[in-house]
């Protein structure tokens, strides 16, 4: 296998393009043209030394002409990798979708076991949270208790509270160390 | 010796001529220069160095294709070919410059300004 099938391998394992593989490529192409314009002068007569200064004439500025091209490959191949890399996340997608569709049982059944495990999951975690890891930053959390009203035979707890009931409430209930009310709002944060 | 080229390249004909070049068959850098030096009996003066961003601009484009391959001599080169973005491309250059080449046809065999 020779240096020039490397190309191939690397697309093959998705290996990124290093810039020195960049430059020696343009080097390698550069340095082709030049060469074979210096052997084109000899031809006619010039010395090597004659034709190696003229065929660099010719050439331009090969500092600027070598980057620039460096430059352009690099942008080229970076497009390439995120053109490929999103081409095989569509395919693979596009393949779930496809065995999925095509096993509808099969499917609705993992679709249901997923949705019941994180819905238990969630709710377990949430009880946990609450009683153990972050109990509610107060002493004795255990005996807040959210107090409400609601309509006979309505259901639901109302949330709103006048304030002489709740000073009714303050000045009567007996089975309480405190009362205090809450007020709950929406507000948006950020942008939009 | 043949004459010195005289003719200065217009800006964005480059192009144009290595689209037209390459829709003969797939050549290295070098090959291209030689056949516009050829064909145009060394009229225009192309600044050589040139024809390398030109090529790469285009290959990221999609209008080319590269590959390293070897000369007849055996030496590596880099071979580039039209692709068929490419060839559309070059219809729509040549369309461009048939239409410029008209209107400046237009403008120098006119008989006098209007009043």
């Amino acid at each position: 296998m020779s240096a020039r099938d490397w190309p191939r391998l690397r697309r093959l394992f998705r290996l990124p393009t290093t810039a020195a593989r960049v430059r020696s490529d343009v080097d390698q192409e550069l340095h082709f043209h030049i060469e074979g314009r210096i052997e084109e002068l000899m031809a006619l007569g010039l010395t090597r030394a004659d034709a190696e200064r003229e065929a660099r004439r010719r050439f331009g500025d090969y500092r600027r002409i070598e980057s620039e091209v460096e430059r352009l490959d690099l942008a080229t191949h970076r497009r390439r990798d995120v053109r490929e890399r999103l081409e095989a996340l569509r395919a693979d997608f596009a393949y779930t979708v496809r065995v999925l569709s095509t096993q509808a049982v099969f499917s609705s059944v993992v679709v249901v076991t997923l949705t019941l495990a994180i819905a238990a999951t969630t709710s377990i975690f949430h009880a946990v949270d609450r009683v153990v890891l972050n109990p509610l930053p107060y002493p004795a959390p255990d005996r807040i208790v959210y107090l409400g009203w609601r309509w006979a035979g309505k259901g639901g707890i109302a949330d709103a509270l006048s304030p002489r009931s709740f000073s009714f409430w303050h000045d009567n209930a007996q089975v309480f160390d405190g009362l205090a009310t809450v007020r709950s709002f929406e507000a948006v944060l950020g942008e939009g | 010796m043949t004459p010195a080229p005289d003719l200065e390249l217009l800006r964005g004909t480059l192009d144009l001529l290595v689209l037209k070049t390459l829709s003969w068959a797939p050549m290295h850098g070098l090959a291209v220069l030689q056949w516009i030096e050829r064909t145009t009996q060394r009229r225009l003066q192309v600044e050589e160095g040139a024809l390398y961003p030109a090529l790469h601009r285009m290959e990221d484009k999609g209008w080319l294709e590269a590959q390293w391959g070897h000369t007849e001599r055996g030496r590596p080169a880099k071979f580039y070919r039209l692709t068929a973005a490419g060839r559309r491309q070059l219809t729509r250059e040549l369309t461009k410059w048939a239409r410029y080449s008209e209107a400046v046809a237009l403008l120098i065999d006119a008989d006098g300004a209007q009043p």
